[in-house]
């Protein structure tokens, strides 16, 4: 699985450390979810999509073999 | 409806995470003091309980309660991520805990024929009975969770 959310984390101009705070995580954390080492829950993927305003499926795109 | 059903552990604040830590430095120290008070007092007369006896149960407390603390405390930044780290931890760690068990005689075995001494079974009765709760418990606590819920979930069924 994949995801655009550094993509639109910049379009929001905003760092790691503002979107962990917005979501009530740690700035690890959402490092971890960008670099694809740590999928997140569903109400974490909802909340971000709200943020972002985009679907969930544009946020995580399910790549061959998942 | 899962979490209805499941019993949930709730951590203690980060506070005793520093607790442990304290307890895991001072509380040998402490445990050898009164150790030492009590025998110097002949409430004690053998002091094997504490010194010479690894396997004895009281050096072990101040080091057990001082782990506890550090493992059933939340995190300073406490989130989902570090939920499942714990939870893979807690996992993994039962796992080595079972083959390093059953694993044991073997490694005094080959203890022993180093040193030369007589072969024998290593006294393991109490750290095996321990893990027997563990598992059962797991076992027993997974399957009837595993029951209720989908019990509640054939109600809701449509």
């Amino acid at each position: 699985m994949k995801n655009n959310i550094k993509v639109e984390r910049a379009k929001k101009d905003l760092t790691q450390e503002q979107l962990a705070e917005t979501l009530g995580v740690t700035r690890q954390t959402i490092n971890a979810i960008e670099k694809n080492k740590y999928l997140p829950s569903t109400l974490l993927a909802l909340k971000m999509s709200a943020l972002f305003g985009v679907t969930v499926n544009e946020l995580f795109i399910l790549e061959e073999g998942d | 409806m899962i979490n209805e059903t499941t019993f949930q552990l709730q951590l203690l604040p980060y506070t005793y995470k520093k607790y442990g830590f304290w307890i895991l430095i001072l509380g040998l120290p402490i445990v050898a003091a009164i150790v030492y008070l009590f025998k110097s007092t002949g409430l004690i007369t053998d002091s094997r309980s504490f010194f010479d006896e690894w396997n004895d149960t009281l050096v072990y407390y101040p080091i057990i309660i001082g782990m506890a603390l550090l493992v059933f405390s939340e995190e300073k930044q406490e989130d989902e991520m570090v939920q499942s780290l714990r939870y893979k931890a807690f996992v993994s760690g039962v796992f080595f805990l079972v083959i390093a068990l059953l694993f044991l005689p073997v490694f005094s075995i080959i203890v022993d024929s180093v040193r030369g001494r007589s072969l024998g079974m290593p006294d393991a009765g109490g750290m095996l009975g321990a893990l027997f709760l563990l598992l059962i418990y797991t076992y027993a606590s997974f399957k009837y969770n595993l029951y209720r819920t989908r019990k509640a979930l054939e109600t809701d069924e449509e």
